[in-house]
């Protein structure tokens, strides 16, 4: 099976498939680990086609980037950044916007929405304004809206952090449940990892000179 | 007749001391600009001097045309008219993008030559529609407005996509296109291109006096008269800017994203 995500020759990664090269498989996480600034985050914005960056070759199920849609691309793919970055309204009208994009219409359906909502346990601060949630509250807000385009590969940037002990069992049991859905989960971190996931591949983002 | 010939004779005749003692006015605001650091004294006192220079310049130039019947001049001076205002656009914008001279020049003289052109052939119905009275000032009044209401849709739409590119981009990922994604932004960017004539429109002759028609009073016509021709200056206007502000948003949304719908690497903050 092709893996759902590759990168080849890019020149800043190492990894257990050697330098320059990630593989990601469906049901699979893997984690990204390299000092801040090295440039974990600008790897993903390369992922979904955000800067005019062309570093390394990147296939999605084997099609190389370029020759995806754009539309396809930022459907097939689901990021969540290192912060929700400060929409306007209520968590409630963030989601309801989400899901009125006519890409993800007929997607996620209201009973699985509800259900990684319960997961998440964010009922209770959807009608809270989102500038106004907590770190942890927003990071969960974050990860209930990656799921409306249902994503196939999920690009993770420190999803962890502002998470207290409960809420980081939460956020393993929303990753082995997506990965039992079938995603392919790509986690930016430089934390020691849960036991869930202690067996997981280990990728590195060096820093290069220019 | 000659232009001076009907006006001149019941108004107080205006000189260059006039002139001199109402320019003090602007002392204010370069004193203000020097007392709060605004950095703006050499803007104003450019401003003014453009200003003077610019509109004496016109005068002779309306001189001249109104003692000829060239219609294509006429045209010409319209043309001049537009480029100039979108230019002033181009070059004040708040955001520098490639290509705003286009968008600025091009949201400004559609709705401008449409609604003069619906003013003139189809409102006044003068017997020349080239007569050189109703056209220019028509235009000039026309762009006056829309300038100011392309020149803050541009700068409130660019700004918005400029301050807030890490929220537009999270919603591209989610799926929105770079419409979707700005919905809101390009709503608010309208709404205040349209603020300033909605707002004179709500004070017209309770508040203020509007120019032309104060000017058409000074000049001797009725005041009724000059009220209808205020009022069909004013829906004009509102056409106009209305036009302007949806064009130039329309515009953006398309310019300042690229075709991987990604936001252009050229926008940037003046």
């Amino acid at each position: 099976m092709l893996p759902a995500l590759e990168i080849q020759n890019h020149p800043q990664l190492e990894g257990p498939n050697g330098p320059g090269t990630l593989l990601l498989r469906a049901k699979e996480v893997a984690f990204l680990e390299g000092e801040s600034g090295s440039g974990k985050t600008r790897l993903l914005r390369r992922l979904l086609d955000l800067d005019a960056d062309t570093h390394g070759d990147v296939f999605l199920a084997g099609t190389p980037l370029a020759e995806i849609s754009v539309r396809e691309l930022r459907q097939r793919v689901g990021w969540l950044p290192q912060d929700l970055p400060d929409h306007r309204g209520t968590g409630r009208e963030l989601l309801h916007r989400i899901r009125s994009f006519a890409r993800n219409r007929d997607c996620l359906d209201e009973t699985a929405l509800g259900s990684w909502k319960e997961l998440l346990e964010l009922e209770p601060h959807l009608d809270t304004e989102i500038r106004l949630l907590s770190g942890g509250e927003k990071r969960r807000l974050s990860l209930l809206t990656v799921m409306i385009p249902c994503p196939q590969v999920l690009l993770f940037d420190e999803p962890e952090t502002g998470l207290d002990p409960r809420r980081r069992e939460a956020l393993d049991r929303f990753v082995v449940r997506a990965v039992d859905e079938g995603k392919a989960i790509l986690w930016v971190s430089h934390r020691e990892q849960t036991a869930a996931f202690a067996t997981a591949p280990r990728y590195r983002v060096v820093r290069r000179s220019a | 007749m000659t232009p001076d010939a009907t006006v001149a004779q019941n108004l107080v005749q205006l000189g260059w001391t006039d002139l001199a003692l109402v320019s003090l006015c602007l002392l204010v605001n370069v004193a203000l600009s020097f007392h709060y650091r605004l950095a703006m004294h050499t803007t104003l006192l450019m401003a003014g001097l453009r200003t003077t220079v610019q509109l004496t310049l016109v005068g002779f130039v309306l001189q001249r045309i109104f003692a000829v019947d060239k219609p294509l001049l006429v045209l010409g001076i319209l043309l001049l008219m537009v480029v100039m205002a979108g230019t002033t656009i181009s070059q004040r914008s708040s955001h520098i993008f490639p290509g705003r001279w286009l968008v600025a020049v091009g949201s400004i003289s559609f709705p401008a030559f449409l609604m003069v052109g619906y003013g003139v052939f189809l409102v006044i119905r003068p017997d020349n529609w080239a007569d050189p009275r109703y056209a220019i000032p028509l235009m000039g009044m026309v762009l006056g407005n829309s300038l100011t209401a392309v020149h803050l849709t541009m700068d409130r739409y660019t700004q918005a996509v400029f301050d807030r590119r890490r929220a537009v981009e999270h919603l591209l990922c989610l799926g929105a296109t770079p419409q979707e994604a700005t919905l809101e932004d390009a709503r608010a960017a309208v709404r205040s291109g349209m603020t300033p004539i909605l707002n004179a429109m709500l004070i017209a002759g309770v508040v203020s006096l509007p120019g032309m028609m104060t000017g058409q009073i000074l000049g001797g016509t009725p005041p009724l008269m000059a009220v209808r021709y205020q009022i069909v200056i004013m829906f004009l206007l509102a056409g106009a800017t209305a036009l302007g502000s949806a064009l130039c948003v329309l515009w953006l949304r398309r310019r300042l994203f690229d075709a991987r719908e990604r936001v252009i690497g050229g926008l940037r903050a003046r």
